[in-house]
């Protein structure tokens, strides 16, 4: 099949360049052939296209996040003065100066559930398995760029929705991005009303968008690989994106399931999640629920989602340290099975957010041992990555700053998981400041310096312009002394016992000492905030103003997405025929080689033999 | 610090901040984006290991230190002593971890940034170092985490027959406690009974629940073991003493439980802390609604008998339950 497509789609891309007598068709005839300014931009089927518009809105959504958590962090800092500005920006959620507590909950249930779905899910993966998927494996597009439209548009629909919630005058959803019931299930509370039911159809329709898209990635990689191209030798990025796609689509209909029934928990009167409640002075009919249902439910998603987060961005990393180190990555089979056990594995640890919900002490000790488990494959990563750079020749481009960022960061995190995976530990860090500092370091920074680590690579391919390279030195330094000065210090906050989601620390003798690292946080949190503007001008300035590369492949990489010059809208990808794959994608200086010092995956051997491939050869 | 000083420091770092990034910018103008010379890579890496890892190393040093002393005083429960003492031995393990790998990463940045006419290694890898890795890691982990399955279930089971039973139940935004009187049985609870009178809603019918004692106020004595029962009557709370380091949700429709041997008591810890307000504090630890973050109530731990002579002198649930009744019917 896959050789069928190769060669049919050939003709039929030709379009994209030529547009050849496209002026004389009527509306819907240009709309077909996608050549029309919607088709083409727009209601793009085109995966490059697609990519961009998810990256986009996840990078609108990380400034809104980032917005709002600085309302809060402001709030957090200054408890017992009103900020004048805050009546200015909120209207009556902060009249007087002073923020609603229902408000602030809002904030925060709101910046957790952009970040995680919106920025890290649909803005990271969205974003660079559209991208990579068909251009690392040498496909003209996805299996089904129909439903890869879909699959934006309901995201795009979703954030739409989102976004609406956060202006409505009864408040945006105020339970936190965990949404437990009976918290989220009873509507009469304040800014649990409207606004959550909105969330709850934002989360639904993430969540199909993530299935549509997840389909699409899986089908494409194992359906229409170019010849050559076998799975064992796929870029790393593939892999990631191929086992998170795997993982969210087993995972993400669970989470779908626990929304649905809350739903009904919440409009049709049903007990899904609740029981034995007196609330607003009358005892509720429902009898025979269990929140402890919900926790299972949402964190059969939950956890995986952290993973479905996190592996691609382990593979991009991969990637990249891999390139700019000169060197293959250490290890490729073992960086593989680690990615695909962590997968595995992730389907065994829900259960270690609920440690103190009182459930069986039994599940507790076998979710403690299964989580710890999950250290092996990720140790095998760190120092698969560590080796990688050992004796490499270490081209320190901003992506690989960002790469070794992340390397870092995902150390620390890691090492966090430690305390809280242990369910005797936990006891004490539960719901404190610790978890907060915790997964912001592994999931939100190093997720985030991931996906800059790939802006900054893949952007070329993208625009077909370079990034400004001393922006982005300035951009890591801004984003990463800020962020660990924020989240470390949670780290200490936790151990002393602070309770995350609070409001102020004013109510209790043991948390006044902790009032001045919170301005402290709240400064260093301003700071990288304003970090990323600097990021936010480097990008739109070079997406026009950017200088061009001086070839199709500047970071002298193996892959075949460097092997094209096509970036116009359109399938195809390839001009003439889909490169042939001849060897795995980390050929970097083998020791046979001379003038240069890689290979790139479509070279044929006898090539190389005879004279070795120069670094800007012009590709077929 | 104030809050127009606040702002004023703020927008300090953010103007130098445009400073800095204007003079990048321009620097930039007039380079080559792809070519990465000599001193480019070794600005680059030194920059990152004094900036980032001696710089890093510094802040932790100063963060911990930071941290000492502020930290939580000695756990006043025996299960506290267990938790902190597996936190510490992960403090530890972690920590050591956390300094050879990143000294490894940073040290890899400064001795193989790129330079022309040096060549990277080939090696994809080895079997045998994989499974070094793996051994070296599972076993470690093995270590660290037997003590933590042992305390695990010390923790967790079944409190002793002879603990003292309290009742505490959770609601927006406060908490309430209950002790099963002299007979020693809680009686039965149905949500449907609450009303003003009745805040747990109690069964007047079940004789074991005449005696038991509703109160705002929760006292137990040192030294014994103390059994809660763990309820909330609306949403999810969860009961956290964090100088036990012990915490447990509160979870409607679903009992949940707790037990402690108390270490000192309140005028002990008093003098431990050397801070004469010194008390018990207990924090909600689960997002509840607004209320969420002054949700407090405290623990006064007392010597055995002046518990006795405490709950000997409170009046039972019922006794004034009744008599409102009798009243209510009256009118």
């Amino acid at each position: 099949m896959s050789e069928v497509l190769r060669q049919g789609v050939n003709q039929e891309s030709a379009h994209t360049e030529g547009h050849h007598n496209g002026n004389g068709l009527s509306f819907w005839e240009k709309w077909h052939r996608g050549e029309s300014f919607f088709s083409k931009y727009v209601f793009s089927m085109d995966h490059k296209v697609i990519a961009k518009q998810f990256l986009l809105t996840g990078m609108f959504w990380g400034v809104m996040g980032g917005l709002l958590s600085l309302v809060f962090r402001l709030q957090l800092a200054y408890p017992d003065t009103p900020i004048p500005f805050f009546e200015v920006i909120l209207g009556k959620w902060g009249e007087g100066g002073i923020l609603d507590p229902n408000f602030y909950n809002s904030l925060i249930t709101i910046h957790g559930t952009v970040l995680v779905f919106f920025v890290l899910t649909g803005g990271l993966s969205g974003t660079f398995a559209n991208l990579l998927v068909p251009l690392q494996i040498g496909a003209r597009d996805m299996a089904s760029p129909f439903l890869n439209m879909l699959s934006y548009w309901t995201f795009f629909l979703a954030s739409v929705i989102m976004f609406v919630s956060i202006f409505l005058p009864w408040g945006p959803a105020a339970s936190g991005w965990t949404a437990y019931p009976p918290l989220s299930a009873l509507k009469e509370l304040p800014n649990m009303g409207i606004g959550m039911d909105l969330w709850l159809v934002s989360i639904v329709l993430f969540i199909i968008s993530a299935l549509f898209g997840g389909l699409n990635y899986v089908t494409t990689i194992l359906n229409m690989r170019t010849k050559g191209m076998t799975m064992a030798r796929l870029p790393l990025p593939v892999w990631g994106m191929f086992i998170a796609s795997v993982l969210g689509l087993l995972s993400f209909p669970v989470l779908l399931a626990a929304g649905v029934l809350l739903l009904a928990d919440r409009h049709l009167g049903t007990s899904f999640y609740l029981s034995e409640i007196f609330f607003n002075g009358q005892a509720l009919p429902n009898y025979g629920g269990s929140p402890i249902l919900y926790q299972h439910l949402f964190w059969f998603l939950g956890h995986p989602e952290v993973y479905i987060i996190i592996i691609p961005a382990m593979g991009l990393v991969s990637e990249v340290l891999a390139v700019n180190s000169r060197k293959p990555i250490f290890g490729y089979t073992a960086m593989v099975i680690s990615m695909a056990s962590i997968m595995f594995l992730s389907f065994l640890v829900w259960a270690h957010h609920m440690f103190v919900s009182g459930m069986n002490p039994f599940l507790g000790s076998m979710f403690m041992y299964m989580t710890l488990a999950i250290a092996i494959p990720s140790a095998v990563k760190v120092f698969n990555w560590l080796f990688t750079i050992w004796r490499g020749n270490l081209r320190l481009t901003p992506a690989m700053v960002f790469a070794l960022g992340f390397v870092a960061t995902f150390i620390i995190g890691g090492l966090g998981g430690i305390f809280l995976g242990n369910a005797v530990n936990d006891i004490l860090l539960h719901d404190t400041y610790f978890v907060v500092g915790h997964f912001h370091v592994v999931m939100g920074v190093s997720a985030l310096l991931a996906m800059f680590a790939a802006i900054y690579h893949w952007f070329p391919k993208m625009f077909g312009r370079m990034m400004n390279r001393t922006l982005g030195y300035i951009h890591f330094l801004f984003t990463i002394i800020p962020a660990l000065l924020v989240f470390v210090p949670m780290h200490h906050m936790g151990m002393a016992g602070v309770p995350r989601r609070y409001y102020s620390f004013q109510s209790f003798d043991y948390l006044a000492q902790w009032q001045d690292i919170n301005l402290f946080i709240t400064t260093m949190a301003i700071i990288g905030f304003s970090g990323q503007l600097i990021f936010f001008y480097n990008f739109f300035y070079s997406i026009f103003r950017g200088k061009k590369p001086s070839s199709n492949n500047p970071w002298k990489a193996t892959t075949l997405e460097w092997t094209t010059e096509e970036m116009a809208p359109g399938h195809g990808n390839w001009k003439g025929q889909v490169p042939t794959v001849y060897r795995w994608a980390y050929e970097y200086s083998p020791p046979y080689l001379k003038d240069t010092d890689y290979v790139p995956q479509h070279i044929p051997p006898e090539q190389i033999k005879k004279e070795p491939v120069k670094v800007s050869e012009p590709v077929e | 610090m104030t809050f127009g000083e606040f702002m004023l420091l703020v927008a300090g770092i953010f103007i130098l901040a445009w400073i800095v990034f204007a003079i990048g910018h321009l620097i930039e103008l007039n380079k080559d984006p792809e070519e990465f010379t000599d001193s480019h890579n070794k600005r680059t890496a030194w920059a990152m290991f004094i900036i980032i890892y001696v710089g890093g190393m510094l802040a932790s040093a100063y963060s911990v230190w930071y941290y000492l002393e502020r930290k939580l005083p000695e756990p006043a429960a025996q299960q506290g002593v267990w938790i902190q003492t597996i936190n510490d031995l992960n403090v530890l393990a972690t920590g050591i971890v956390f300094v050879i790998t990143t000294t490894m990463l940073f040290l890899y940045i400064i001795k193989y940034y790129g330079r022309k006419g040096r060549k990277a290694q080939y090696i994809p890898g080895k079997i045998k170092v994989e499974m070094m890795i793996v051994a070296g890691v599972a076993i470690g982990l093995m270590i660290l985490i037997l003590p933590s399955g042992y305390y695990w279930f010390q923790i967790m089971t079944p409190a002793p027959k002879d603990a003292i039973k309290v009742e505490v139940t959770g609601y927006q935004f406060a908490w309430m406690f209950r002790y099963p009187g002299p007979d020693g049985k809680f009686g039965k609870r149905d949500w449907r009974l609450i009303n003003p009178d009745n805040p747990l809603g109690i069964d007047p019918n079940d004789p074991a629940g005449h005696d038991d004692i509703v109160t705002t106020e929760f006292k137990v004595p040192v030294g014994k073991p103390i059994a809660l029962h763990i309820r909330s009557r609306d949403v999810i709370h969860s009961f956290f003493i964090p100088f036990f380091r012990m915490k447990m949700d509160a979870v409607p429709g679903v009992p949940t439980f707790m037990w402690f041997t108390p270490k000192y008591t309140t005028v002990q810890m008093r003098e431990k802390t050397g801070n004469e307000n010194f008390v018990y504090e207990v924090a909600c630890a689960e997002l509840c609604g607004s209320g969420h973050s002054s949700m407090r109530t405290t623990i006064d731990i007392v010597e055995p008998q002046e518990f006795e002579q405490w709950l000997n002198k409170q009046t039972a649930w019922y006794e004034t339950y009744k008599n409102k009744q009798v009243i209510a019917e009256m009118k």
